[in-house]
């Protein structure tokens, strides 16, 4: 069955450096954040506030990682996948231009981009969706994580402010835990158990 | 379809104004608009009647950065569309199409104070200033 990823007020301790996104490092806001999606997770309530540079510019605002072994699966299923994203406080001179789904290692780099959609949503008060987000099938490591990184355009040249509360649900084709991560512990904690018992 | 239930304005001398727009469908605020200074703003801020899915962030909006900002009562729209409008231009001409709004040219600043200003901004939940109970189990205070 498909997982769906809650956004939550937790800081993800996946590596920071990468964008998930065509951009090139350096895009991301100075002050933007990165937090943990996961599924069955709380979503947050607390709003966060992000300032736009003062640059009619296109940049990565925040990312959403999945949580450390999600979805736990070597094969990522192709199909839709769904961003979004609720605006607390609204800035009109902001638009969200592209929604990207990425898939990164267990550390947060990048491996590869699972699919993306260009948008024109100008970010007005409540909650916007990047609609179907077509995604081709991943062959990932065990430990890959689900990453999403919005890009937002300031279309004048003076700083800009939008508070996003990170409270909603990114929709996946991926199942969860096909991959037998804990079953390898398992087996290790066994054998460990059969040696040591064969030394009694 | 959300409501603007009051505003507030920062100025580059460092004076803040909150007015309460009196619900819906209404045609006056209790406060003379020409009355307000026409330049030196900084940051306009929106309060709304609606919140978060969760039911506790109240919704606003930010208006920051342009060359002009406008406040009029829209009272060409269908009865039930009728609110005040707040907009941002960098073009002096888009007024044209609001005749009667109050325009307040904005200003620029040194980017530590407008620092200072936007965070107090976007940091302000506080309805009391505008007369208005804070809702309980939200951010509003």
């Amino acid at each position: 069955m498909p997982i769906t990823l809650a956004q939550t007020d937790t800081n993800s301790d996946a590596a920071l450096d990468e964008l998930c996104s065509t951009m090139l490092a350096g895009q991301f806001y100075s002050n933007g954040f990165r937090k943990k999606a996961t599924s069955g997770g709380t979503p947050g309530t607390i709003e966060v506030t992000i300032t736009h540079p003062a640059a009619a510019t296109t940049l990565v605002p925040f990312n959403f990682y999945s949580a450390e072994n999600e979805p736990n699966s070597t094969v990522w299923e192709a199909g839709n996948w769904v961003d979004v994203i609720e605006v607390a406080t609204a800035n009109k001179n902001l638009t969200w231009r592209r929604a990207n789904i990425c898939r990164v290692d267990a550390t947060g780099l990048e491996i590869a981009s699972v699919g993306f959609v260009t948008l024109a949503i100008a970010l007005a008060a409540g909650v916007h969706s990047s609609g179907n987000i077509s995604g081709a099938v991943q062959n990932a490591a065990a430990g890959d994580r689900i990453a999403t990184a919005p890009e937002f355009e300031n279309s004048t040249s003076m700083v800009q402010n939008i508070g996003i509360l990170p409270s909603q649900a990114i929709t996946t084709p991926v199942s969860q835990g096909n991959w037998p991560h804990h079953r390898g512990e398992y087996l290790e904690t066994q054998q460990s158990e059969s040696v040591a018992s064969s030394m009694r | 379809m959300a409501k603007v239930v009051g505003f507030k304005l920062w100025f580059a001398d460092g004076s803040k104004v909150a007015i309460r727009t009196q619900g819906r469908n209404q045609q006056q605020i209790g406060v003379d608009l020409d009355s307000l200074p026409s330049t030196g703003l900084l940051v306009v801020m929106l309060y709304y009647d609606e919140f978060s899915v969760d039911g506790k962030t109240r919704y606003r909006r930010i208006l920051q950065g342009n060359d002009i900002y406008y406040i009029t009562f829209d009272s060409t729209a269908p009865p039930q569309f009728r609110d005040w409008l707040f907009g941002q231009t960098n073009t002096a001409s888009d007024l044209d199409r609001y005749p009667g709004a109050k325009s307040i040219v904005g200003q620029t600043t040194n980017d530590d104070f407008y620092k200072v200003v936007t965070t107090q901004a976007m940091g302000d939940m506080n309805m009391s200033e505008f007369g208005l109970a804070p809702k309980p189990g939200t951010t509003d205070i």
